[in-house]
């Protein structure tokens, strides 16, 4: 056998950018390999998009029996659902990694990420994208689009700026909410995604306004589980202008990533420790 | 009959197993509910009635919704994905069981294990919100229709989550499928909403639909809505409803079971 | 300096105690129990550069947990490992790109993706230069006709293409050190050979290090020069191949198929072979002796000179024999291994 010289390394060479590409390499990978599977493909967003209408369909229900609640207006609720969409696709979009953990530790799939130059997570978040975003990214953005003229939107460039840091903290909140769930599987093993589907239930409670629930439940979604970031400070910015909790946002988004990034650190160190 | 028997009492065990989960599934539905509640809570402020319903009904109505969401084990999808993917489905298959009765002993076994301690929060919420005034049954026959109702919305949903995890076997995202029938059901059995919010045109068809088995009308004739002869009919349609996607099941399984694909020489 | 080094190395860890049936499965939910396992006990290991070492014991000894911690997904409960110096456990990543693991039938590549995506894909994680990674796809569609299945995902792969698919794939980045838990599990003969002809050559060749875990004995002969047994998480023996021969196989036994046999005792003709055991199965006198305390030609000498053979027979007990009488616990490795 002839020795090829060819010593061309694909890809840039310093490692946190060679990271970066790989990790675009990988999901570039699982696009083409999911987009060969048309009719799974298109269930997926089939599937996203019906539940999203039907969510569109229970507000205009319940909003069709009371005009408003506690001064949010149908247009208001919507916009707020409509920026939910948005922001949990965004994060839904990146974060389909994180539903893949439970198998991957109950299989022993976690074995072969570990024998991986590369961070485990970096790798399984390259595992796929989620496509069910696509469906609440479009909707939320048909939805926003629509309801918007309804609405006496705060237009200035400080309520552009808010929106701005708003919604990629609020992306941050959703996607490390369901990281540190997901990685509840480090722990009890059968229990796969129940935790992550009690968060994802949770973040329902953002589909309404804020003042509608208790003082306490409303502290809870602010300060605890700061789901309340999701839709309701970045929508109350658009109806009435920027104020301080939406400029806080980033605190939140920055600090449910810590926590999603302690639990799973502590998980992965549980699984080093007794390899199941 | 004693396979079935089997099979449903290896789920009970395994459900039982995973405790954690059943109670963290509970949670979760619990949340939806707690929002609709604080909802209407707000709705109803400064109102006595909407479409018809007091605050009380309202409330109780949605307990039953509740009740009903979580008599019925939905992991189901979950399951039966796991085993398309492993291909462990080719071992259910080489069981000299029905696939559709085994799965559907495999849901009641679940039943047995989840709704059990379902049925005991449900009550304790009713104990604990009784003083703000969660509504008794209207009478004995109500209670005991409502009882009946409740119990065939059971199957009727057992049914249902079965027919939709067998598209399981067209796609590997079961929590897409988990998610939007869920969506589905819930929006349409009134477990969310009344269904008697809807505008009357729709209300009167959803009520023609499968669905309002599963909440609306254990919850209506609980409420001394649905008497005598309506509340018989009711449940008869409920009845028929749960035939037909029982043999609705049956027919997409025959298209789906020729999807079972051997990977591997 | 070696280049996988165990010092002490201990495992441990919690299972959870479950009695079977139901009222098992309601009294862990009240009262859960746990068990504690010890995976590897105090184990002291070293293996050069270049060595193939074969790592023998019977289910649940501890094989698979070593491996792990060799190769640095588990974390040592006790004890210490360097592997080419460092600690695979806390160097994770340094240590990845120098070693290899396959795990037995499950595979390490991806189930959706045609098998070369995920070899070019390996490819960039390790930054193997393009014309090495050409040159070992070549090699790999000579030995193991991975050209075949390239563009098939992974999924539709049979068991035995899997595997070697597994194997093309840990040599992408041309570790030092490749780890096999039980590479030739469910496979067909000739692939089994294939596989290990593929061992042989990168062992021999390229000096690539090789501990593996096995039950296939075949293995063991084929492609290692040395074993290391463990029973119940702690090693019982650590030598050659030849070594094990000579200590644990020495029995040799000799058939003779004699015309008309008398059978006589053949104390007689044997007297002077040494310690012999002798006796008729029919018309066939069978003599066993250990191989290193009697001549094999004298004993047939005597033999043919006293009786009409018409056919012998030599067989040798192998490294089979020693394993099986391992996990049988009929080895008393002390008492046997006394005498070189």
């Amino acid at each position: 056998m002839g020795v090829d010289a060819d010593r061309r390394i694909h890809g840039p060479r310093p490692y946190a950018l060679r990271v970066l590409w790989l990790y675009g390499r990988m999901l570039g990978q699982h696009a083409l390999a999911r987009l060969s599977y048309e009719t799974d493909f298109l269930l997926t967003i089939g599937a996203s998009a019906l539940t999203q209408v039907l969510g569109l369909i229970f507000l205009g229900v319940v909003f069709s029996r009371i005009p408003s609640v506690r001064g949010w207006t149908f247009w208001q609720a919507a916009l707020l659902y409509g920026l939910l969409l948005e922001v949990r696709g965004l994060a839904a979009a990146f974060g389909e990694g994180a539903w893949s953990i439970g198998g991957a530790v109950a299989r022993g799939e976690l074995d072969r990420l570990l024998l991986r130059p590369l961070p485990v997570l970096v790798q399984l978040y390259g595992g796929g994208l989620g496509w069910s975003a696509i469906a609440d990214l479009g909707l939320g953005a048909a939805i926003l689009a629509v309801a918007g003229p309804h609405v006496a939107i705060v237009w200035s460039f400080g309520t552009v700026a808010a929106l701005c840091v708003a919604l990629p903290s609020g992306a941050m909140v959703y996607w490390s909410a369901m990281l540190a769930a997901n990685s509840i599987a480090f722990w009890t093993v059968g229990a796969r995604g129940t935790v992550a589907f009690l968060l994802h239930g949770v973040s329902e409670l953002a589909k309404f306004p804020l003042p509608v629930y208790p003082r306490l439940l409303a502290g809870v979604l602010t300060w605890c589980l700061p789901f309340a970031f999701l839709s309701f400070y970045p929508a109350r910015a658009l109806v009435a202008g920027p104020d301080l909790a939406v400029w806080l946002s980033p605190l939140a988004g920055l600090g449910s990533l810590l926590c999603a990034w302690l639990v799973w650190r502590a998980g992965l160190a549980r699984y080093e420790g007794t390899g199941s | 009959m004693r396979a079935y028997a089997a099979i449903a009492s290896r789920q009970f065990q395994s459900a039982l197993q995973y405790r954690g989960n059943y109670a963290l599934g509970m949670l979760s539905s619990l949340a939806l509910v707690l929002a609709m509640f604080f909802f209407w809570h707000a709705g109803f402020d400064g109102r006595s009635a909407i479409a018809g319903y007091s605050w009380a009904q309202t409330k109780t109505y949605l307990l039953i919704g509740y009740l009903s969401a979580n008599l019925v084990a939905t992991s189901s999808e979950a399951r039966m994905s796991e085993s398309i993917r492993t291909g462990n489905v080719l071992c259910d298959l080489l069981l000299p069981v029905d696939f559709q009765g085994a799965r559907l002993s495999e849901a009641l076994g679940s039943v047995a294990a989840q709704g059990v301690p379902a049925l005991l929060v449900t009550l304790a919420v009713a104990v604990a919100v009784a003083f703000s005034g969660v509504l008794p049954p209207s009478g004995i026959g109500a209670a005991l229709g409502a009882a009946v109702a409740l119990g065939l919305g059971v199957v009727l949903k057992s049914a249902i989550v079965y027919a939709s995890a067998l598209v399981c076997f067209w796609t590997t995202n079961y929590v897409g499928i988990a998610w939007s029938r869920a969506a589905l059901t819930n929006l349409l059995c009134g477990a969310l909403v009344p269904l008697a919010f809807f505008p009357a045109g729709v209300a009167a068809v959803l009520r023609w639909l499968p669905f309002a088995g599963i909440t609306d009308t254990p919850a209506r004739i609980y409420l001394g809505q649905l008497v005598g002869v309506h509340a018989f009919l009711a449940v008869c349609l409920e009845a028929a409803w749960t035939v037909a996607v029982l043999f609705g099941g049956r027919v997409l399984w025959r298209a789906a079971s020729a999807q079972v694909t051997i990977h591997g020489g | 300096m070696a280049a996988i080094e165990a010092r002490a190395l201990c495992k441990a860890y919690r299972r959870p105690l479950r009695a079977p049936g139901l009222s098992g499965s309601v009294r862990h939910l009240l009262r859960p129990r746990h068990q504690d396992i010890v995976a590897v006990d105090h184990l002291d290991l070293s293996i050069e550069a270049g060595e193939a070492v074969c790592y023998v014991g019977p289910n649940g000894a501890g094989k698979s947990t070593t491996i792990k911690l060799l190769t640095g997904i588990l974390r040592p409960t006790a004890g210490t490992v360097r592997v080419l110096g460092r600690d695979p456990h806390r160097q994770r990543v340094a240590n990845a790109r120098d070693i290899a693991a396959t795990f037995g039938n499950r595979s390490q590549l991806n189930w959706d993706l045609p098998l070369g995506e995920s070899l070019a894909l390996l490819r960039d994680i390790y930054a193997v230069p393009q014309g090495r990674y050409r040159q070992h796809l070549r090699t790999c569609a000579d030995i193991l006709g991975i050209d075949a299945f390239l563009s098939a995902p992974v999924r539709q792969l049979s068991l035995g293409q899997r595997v070697r698919a597994d194997l093309a794939a840990a040599l992408v980045h041309d570790p030092k050190i490749l780890y096999l838990d039980e590479p030739t599990v469910g496979l067909d003969i000739a692939v089994k050979e294939r596989l290990r002809a593929f061992l042989r050559q990168l062992h021999r060749e390229r000096g690539l290090t090789i501990p593996l875990t096995t039950h296939d004995l075949a293995d063991i002969e084929d492609v290692c020069d040395r074993l290391v047994i463990i029973d119940q998480a702690r090693l019982l023996y650590d030598g050659t191949l030849r070594q094990v021969r000579d200590r644990f196989a020495r029995e040799r036994v000799l058939r003779f198929v004699v015309r008309q046999p008398d059978r006589a005792d053949p104390a007689g003709i044997l007297a002077g072979c040494g310690p012999v055991r002798a006796a008729w199965e029919g018309d066939t006198l069978v003599v066993a002796f250990d191989r290193l305390a009697v001549e094999s030609p004298a004993v047939t000498a005597r033999v043919l000179r006293a009786m009409d053979v018409v056919d012998f027979h030599l067989a040798d007990a192998g490294i089979a024999d020693v394993v099986r009488r391992v996990y049988e616990r009929r080895l008393d490795l002390a008492e046997e291994g006394g005498q070189p």
